[in-house]
């Protein structure tokens, strides 16, 4: 292959790559003789886990109920039909739930009042930046067009700061909504929740949507066992280091001929392809034991409602069978943890305000957002069902996988977050609406930190921003920071 | 400038309004201070020879990126491959209503290792499918490093897939690389593989990056080559990579006059791609590209649209507003029944007869479009038919509507009188009156389009289907609305700025607008026909120059 010295990149920031570093899983060689810390004295490795769903909690008009918020506070609390999934899958005892949260919001009909910290417009989707960063959302104003800002880092980057620079992939993001299934409007950042500072600019982390492609980067440095496949591999990964130097070098040429606007487009472009070179570089995980590469998923099912092909118009109008999308990207999620490729991930399930047809999950021809305001509150449950059997799925696959003394699980912070809650409008003044951002509920799991698990626990009045529950979470994997403008973890979680 | 009537209709993202006042001509932006006159600056034709005349005003513009769509066409021009995987792999594009708008991509790692993926899978088919790698390749191997015949390939393809002519060292890169694989793994086609995978990846293949000459004295202004003018030639009205035959035109320096773009447009849309393309702008203009029925209901109205697109502009070569005009559609039995028109034998033209139906905005596929959930709004559709059939902005609601949800009120129990609050209280009625009435023309028609007379399960709650167009008229159904948009000239002005927008992947600008004017004057003053407005575009000194962003 052609061997070449790759060159520093353009961009201070080189994005999604992990360094030189060379990526090894944690061998039992490595532990100490109680298997609960490395030989060499560090620490266990910890792992981080935003997931997020695009759902409320209760539908338009109906009150709340005891679907998602237990009826019982503490150890054994009750299970309703969005939590019953735990129950199924015997994680209740690993699952926290936290309940009491609120996003606070401009209350006043009138745009001079001013957005509280943290907090949300009257305006309800506009509020994707409180959420995913801590940060209050940018004032409505009349020219709208209701495409929300992000402007400050999410937590899973705040994360992968402080400790993505141990593994190959600084952080992983993943998105199982396959599409907007939205015509005519652009609902930019509303398909994304991982977002990184770079320099005081906040750039979207682009999530991988395709499961094959996801699968294809995940397991690149895999050496097989068999010494023929072996063989094969090491060929591929040179001939894709030898394609892409020829493609890296073919466009300094091409720079130097372009507009500074058309320049800074391809430098980006440029910037990715060298952080891919240098993910090739990467030696892969030693094969053994829980770390194993997966089998090959094939291909990605068909894209639902896809504008017409040669062949056919349309599969299924807003569903691309998410159900099995998420449920590999949750197996992807678990083996990068396992073999610890990454210790940082968000996995959206589904958008904000998602226009995913819930059809194959409560029989009804809805998309998920029209089912918040035009369906009733047992399709709902079904729906967070639906997104926290999947959660569960995740913590039952951490805890079963065994590392050291205990499970992989015990060295995770893991949380299901969610769009809305269940309350007063204050755009309509309706008393149940799910445009509300009070009585949020966050699932956290796993031990990281010795985060309290099991328990149902009623949000603090004075740390009852989502935002809290993330940077417990943060805590409990040794990141302490503020979540954008909210402060202060929540006592209750831990201990 | 008899065009300068044109500009007081166009409502473009800058001239937006901030207010919604009871008057069309709230929309009218100062566009007649500015000194612009439209048209080319110098009035002289394309006289063969000349130097090709330059644009008296241009808005900027950037690279732009393959769609997914341009992509899968791409690999199906390029290489014979239909499998369409670029949909899959590449990140969304979204509607904005345009799926190609440069604005919305960005490079990201999922980009480039999707690219990367797409590369290797699309070479790896090929080499699996002997007839097809054998046609691509076009000359047989002597023997693993047949050197001429690799560079025979590079220098053949190469042109195709980067779109303009490899220099000698360019492909000398290539063949190095093909050779080196092919030694080594003592196989040709492992060369022929490298190769591809590499231009596929290339920058030039992804993005259709432009140069061009600087014009003298016009600081920022280039003159786009011959290769660049295919290029936007072919992903203009074929969604695709150019030709062999295009790309020859351009070598030859045959797409540098006006005349000659617009012969090469006219030979373009004898192709079946011409008229996916068109069908696909209409699709995405109108709203109707992604319909929210199970796949029969879906396949069988796209079909019918389809069908009337391709006999108005193709076919019959007719004025375009016969879109709007036509009083026969065709269907089959099961779209004869959904619309409760008489059964044709198989697939056939039928009239509509006295159905209150007539031209497109009758057909289901646009009458799916912007309907709430389960049921019609008449607010959504007329917000849609306001902001994308007219080209006339609708500020969005102040923040304290919730404008996911229909009026409610409790003691109305017909749609129509929980509708009246919109008009009823006056912070309301100004944006309103600009979009219920118009959805309340067509509100006898459901969220299928099929006809109806009373809202769903309440036979008490008549719906009269009266609507009207501010300021211009009343109607009643879609034949009606239709006929006062033909005969006020309201949709030719927009179309054009759409088709225009679509053109150049971005939204239209103050400084394009002489030619959007020009192009809408075509379809009111001149013969009326698509076609002819797509050669008038081509044929322009605005298309055959970029102005540096």
């Amino acid at each position: 292959m052609v061997s070449r010295k790759l060159a520093l990149p353009r961009r201070t920031f080189l994005r999604g790559l992990g360094g030189a570093a060379v990526a090894l899983p944690t061998l039992e060689i490595m532990l100490d003789d109680a298997g609960e810390a490395l030989a060499g004295g560090g620490a266990m490795p910890l792992r981080y886990l935003v997931c997020f769903g695009g759902f409320s909690i209760i539908t338009d008009g109906d009150p709340l109920d005891n679907s998602y918020i237990p009826a019982t506070t503490g150890p054994g609390y009750t299970l309703g039909t969005g939590l019953a999934p735990l129950g199924d899958r015997g994680v209740q005892d690993l699952v926290t739930v936290v309940s009491g949260l609120s996003i606070p919001s401009q209350t006043a009909q009138s745009e001079n009042e001013p957005i509280p910290p943290a907090g949300r417009t009257v305006h309800f989707h506009a509020h994707v930046n409180p959420v995913v960063s801590g940060m209050r959302s940018a004032p409505w104003t009349s020219n709208d067009t209701h495409i929300p800002t992000v402007t400050g880092p999410s937590s899973d980057q705040i994360v992968a700061e402080a400790i993505g620079d141990r593994t190959s992939f600084r952080s992983l993001a993943y998105r199982a909504q396959a599409l907007l299934y939205n015509t005519g409007t652009w609902h930019m950042n509303r398909d994304t929740i991982s977002y990184r500072d770079n320099d005081g600019e906040i750039e979207r982390v682009v999530p991988v949507v395709s499961p094959r492609q996801a699968y294809d980067a995940l397991f690149l440095g895999f050496v097989p066992d068999d010494p023929q496949e072996a063989a094969a591999k090491e060929l591929e990964l040179d001939k894709r280091r030898s394609v892409l130097d020829l493609v890296d070098r073919r466009m300094d040429g091409l720079l130097d001929r372009l507009g500074s606007a058309d320049r800074q487009r391809l430098e980006q472009h440029y910037d990715e392809i060298r952080a891919l070179e240098m993910r090739l570089e990467i030696e892969g995980p030693e094969v053994g034991g829980e770390c194993q590469q997966l089998p090959d998923p094939g291909s990605d099912p068909p894209l639902g409602g896809e504008p017409p092909s040669e062949e056919a118009y349309d599969v299924n109008a807003g569903y691309s069978d998410e159900q099995s999308r998420l449920l590999l990207l949750c197996d992807l999620m678990h083996m990068a943890f396992t073999c610890d490729l990454t210790r940082v991930g968000s996995l959206m399930f589904t958008m904000f305000q998602s226009f995913m047809n819930v059809n194959p999950i409560t029989g009804h021809a809805y998309g998920l957002h029209d089912l918040s305001h035009n369906g009733d509150l047992p399709e709902m449950a079904d729906v967070i069902a639906w997104h926290v059997d999947h959660f569960a799925y995740l913590v039952e696959r951490m805890r079963d996988t065994p590392e050291g003394a205990g499970s992989l699980l015990d060295s995770c912070a893991l949380m299901m977050m969610n769009e809305a809650g269940g309350g007063v409008s204050y755009e309509n003044g309706s008393a149940w609406s799910a445009h509300s951002t009070d009585n949020m509920v966050t699932l956290v799991a796993g031990g990281a930190g010795g985060l309290r698990q099991g328990h149902h626990i009623v949000a603090p009045s004075n740390a009852n921003h989502p935002g809290n529950v993330v940077i417990s979470a943060m805590e409990a994997v040794g990141v302490n920071s503020n979540f954008g403008e909210v402060s202060g973890s929540i006592p209750e979680l831990f201990g | 400038m008899r065009s300068s009537q044109f500009i007081g209709m166009l409502a473009l993202g800058a001239l937006a309004v901030t207010g919604c006042r009871d008057d069309v001509n709230a929309t009218t932006g100062g566009t007649d201070t500015d000194g612009s006159t439209g048209g080319p600056s110098s009035g002289g034709a394309d006289e063969t020879g000349e130097t090709p005349e330059t644009p008296e005003t241009l808005g900027p513009i950037g690279m732009r990126r393959l769609t997914r769509y341009e992509y899968d066409n791409t690999l199906r021009d390029l290489l014979g491959d239909t499998t369409r995987p670029g949909s899959q792999m590449l990140p969304e594009d979204p509607f904005t209503p345009f799926d190609n708008e440069y604005g919305t991509q960005e490079a990201s790692q999922p980009l480039i290792e999707g690219l990367e993926v797409l590369a290797r899978d699309a070479a790896r088919r090929l080499l699996d499918d002997p007839p097809r790698r054998d046609q691509t390749v076009g000359c047989t191997p002597s023997g693993t490093t047949d050197e001429a015949c690799l560079r025979e390939f590079i220098g053949r393809f190469g042109r195709r897939a980067l779109r303009r002519p490899l220099s000698t060292e360019e492909i000398d890169g290539y063949v190095a690389l093909g050779l080196e694989y092919a030694q080594r793994q003592s196989d040709f086609y492992v060369g022929i593989e490298m190769v591809l995978r590499a231009l596929l990846q290339d920058a030039e293949f992804i993005y259709r990056v432009e140069i061009g000459t600087p014009v003298d004295g016009e600081p920022g202004l280039f003159a786009l080559s011959n290769f660049e003018l295919a290029t936007r030639l072919s992903y203009l009205l074929w969604g695709s990579t150019p030709s062999d035959e295009l790309l020859d035109a351009a070598e030859a320096g045959e797409l540098s006059h006006a005349e000659q773009r617009q012969a090469m447009a006219q030979a373009m849309l004898q192709d079946p791609r011409a008229r996916v393309q068109i069908d696909r702008f209409h699709a995405m203009w109108m709203g109707y590209a992604q319909l929210p029925h199970p796949p029969e209901l879906t396949n069988a109205l796209r079909s019918e649209t389809t069908a009337l697109l391709e006999r108005v502009i193709f076919d019959e070569a007719a004025p375009w507003t016969d879109l709007f005009t036509a009083t026969e559609t065709f269907i089959d039995a099961t779209l004869a029944e959904h619309y409760d028109l008489p059964t044709p034998d198989g697939s056939q033209w039928v009239s509509y007869g006295s159905s209150g139906r007539q031209g497109i905005l009758s057909h289901g596929s646009f009458l799916s479009v912007a309907a709430g959930p389960g049921e019609t709004s008449p607010t959504r559709r007329g917000k849609w038919i306001r902001e994308q059939l007219m080209c006339q902005p609708v500020p969005p609601p102040p923040p304290n509507v919730d404008a996911d949800n229909p009026p409610t009120e409790e003691d109305a129990e017909c749609k129509e009188d929980r509708y009246a609050i919109h008009a009823e209280v006056g912070s309301c009625a100004g944006c309103h009156s600009l979009m219920d009435p118009i959805g309340f023309g067509l509100e006898r028609y459901d969220t299928q389009g099929r006809f109806r007379t009373h809202d769903e399960g309440a036979p008490q709650c008549t719906i009269s289907g009266d609507g009207a167009l501010t300021s211009i008229g009343a109607f009643n159904g879609p034949a009606e609305l239709a006929n006062l948009f033909v005969d006020n000239t309201v949709l030719e002005p927009c179309v054009a700025q759409q088709l225009y927008r679509f053109a150049l992947g971005r939204e239209v600008v103050q400084d394009d607008l002489p030619l959007v004017n020009e192009l809408g004057m075509q379809l009111t003053e001149g013969d009326g026909r698509f076609d002819t407005m797509l050669g008038m575009l081509v044929a322009h000194p605005a298309f055959a120059h970029r102005r540096e962003e």
